[in-house]
């Protein structure tokens, strides 16, 4: 669509510009809300990611005065607008993540797929995860969906969430030993790396 | 499998957008970025006479004007645009078919509309002969947004390039003789551009902007919702004759802006709720939008 003459410069050089050019802004937009937009359907299904997307980038372009220049990517911040926006939501995620749990009805992907086989023989497993997701504490949800689902390293959630380094990898930890216990166990000499590698 | 490997596969399924649908949420956003730093255009002046929200006060719901276009942005809506026919030689000076006239008038073209509910394809086919490639979206307005720019897109410009459209002469009433909507394009416009331009819209027809429907000239001329109570409204309305549709706001919680719950329109709206803002809808109707808890600033309007 708009790749043939794709902007060159960091995001920051494009928050910067649009200080003065409002339109520059747009690039933020092409650059990002394809993968914001999927991510927040992951997390609250397609009606509610339309506005909660739209938001996100109309509260971003509200508040670029005070985007801090000298990081060169904004996904962390937008992560962080769409993350905070989300919180609005989350009775309604909590909710089809029971649905889920219950039924094995996924009212999130349910426009998206009929059923594969892969997925169905996943069934129990899915239900369960879907069960102990409900139960976390939001903010470690947030941050365990922004590593596993959005790919942001652990300083990108940190960045995104406004919080330490450590309490996200606390919050995750916990998360995981959550997620894993309601799974019936894993086994324990699985060596996992704790913070996914990304480019 | 690990419970991260678990995690990873769960919703898996779920699509990236598509290309419509990001298209669509761009035009949205766009429409938002009404930019108070870009130069007040003629239409931007006659607002402000009409007393119409500050585009910038109006958050989301404002309008994007025309100011000098950027090389480097490259928006989707380009990328409908017909093959680049022009060459660097000479360009006519004037073409007309049945849908459009187009002239050089000193530094600019000035193409003047003569149908506005011609097919798309004959603006287009204008605007190649005359060596521009510029593609002419008309979507139907409320009577204050005909002539109205609703949107741009463009490619491969300059600063210099300019286009822009509105009503001439200005502030002129569309439908009256001798007014006509037109579309300007600087004489050397060298990119592709697109332009979403507000039309007459037909008995029936929803309009496609967002107004304010107190606006002289609206439906609600001169009445100020802002934060009346549903019933106090619906007496002037009623008074007016005027059909009323709701859309339900859920303000946001730290006072700026709000947000719309498709799926939460169906509650019965009280005649106690508020009212924070009412816009054309189509002709005869207005659109409340309307909130049932009050809360100090106006959502909307930010006042």
């Amino acid at each position: 669509m708009s790749a043939p003459n794709h902007p060159e410069g960091d995001d920051a050089s494009h928050v910067q510009r649009s200080l003065h050019e409002p339109e520059a802004f747009a690039e933020l937009f092409r650059r990002h809300a394809s993968g914001i937009t999927r991510y927040v359907t992951r997390r609250l299904g397609a009606d509610a990611a339309d506005d909660v997307v739209a938001e996100t980038f109309l509260t971003a372009f509200r508040q670029r005065g005070r985007y801090d220049l000298s990081r060169p990517h904004a996904r962390p911040w937008l992560y962080g607008i769409a993350t905070n926006l989300m919180s609005r939501h989350v009775r309604t995620e909590v909710h089809q993540l029971r649905v889920l749990e219950r039924t094995g009805t996924d009212p999130v992907t349910a426009s998206f797929t009929d059923r594969s086989d892969d997925r169905v023989s996943a069934e129990a497993a899915r239900r369960r995860l879907a069960g102990a997701l409900a139960t976390l504490p939001g903010g470690h949800r947030d941050a365990l969906l922004l590593v596993a689902w959005a790919g942001l390293t652990y300083p990108e959630v940190a960045e995104a969430l406004h919080v330490r380094v450590g309490t996200v990898r606390s919050r995750i930890n916990r998360a995981r030993e959550k997620l894993r216990g309601e799974l019936g166990g894993v086994n324990p000499m699985a060596v996992v790396s704790e913070e996914p590698v990304h480019e | 499998m690990n419970e991260m490997t678990e995690l990873g596969r769960l919703r898996s399924e779920v699509p990236a957008p598509t290309a419509e649908a990001l298209a669509a949420q761009e035009d949205r956003f766009l429409a938002a970025l009404a930019a108070p730093a870009t130069p007040a255009t003629p239409a931007e002046q006659e607002d402000r006479r009409h007393g119409a929200f500050p585009a910038s006060r109006r958050g989301r719901r404002g309008r994007l004007l025309f100011g000098g276009l950027l090389a480097a942005a490259a928006l989707a809506a380009a990328a409908v645009l017909g093959p680049v026919l022009a060459g660097p030689g000479a360009r006519p000076t004037a073409y007309a078919n049945s849908a459009i006239g187009i002239e050089l008038r000193g530094d600019e073209y000035v193409a003047t509309i003569k149908d506005p509910f011609a097919d798309h394809a004959l603006y287009s086919e204008a605007f190649r002969a005359m060596g521009l490639d510029v593609a002419l979206d008309l979507r139907p307005a409320s009577p204050t947004a005909v002539g109205e720019v609703f949107r741009l897109g463009f490619s491969g410009t300059t600063e210099s390039d300019r286009i822009g459209g509105t009503l001439r002469p200005e502030g002129c009433t569309p439908g009256r003789p001798g007014c006509a909507l037109t579309v300007t394009v600087s004489k050397d416009f060298g990119g592709k551009g697109v332009l979403y331009l507000g039309r007459p819209a037909r008995p029936g027809e929803l309009y496609q902007n967002n107004a304010d429907a107190g606006r002289k000239g609206e439906a609600l001329e001169g009445y100020v919702v802002d934060g009346r109570p549903v019933a106090e409204v619906l007496a002037e309305t009623r008074r007016r004759g005027l059909e009323v549709t709701f859309q339900i706001i859920e303000p946001a919680p730290g006072g700026d802006g709000f947000s719309v719950d498709p799926r939460g329109q169906s509650a019965k709206v009280g005649g106690h709720w508020v009212v924070w803002a009412a816009e054309p809808y189509r002709q005869g109707a207005v659109r409340l939008l309307v909130s049932e808890k009050r809360v100090p600033k106006n959502p909307v309007t930010g006042d």
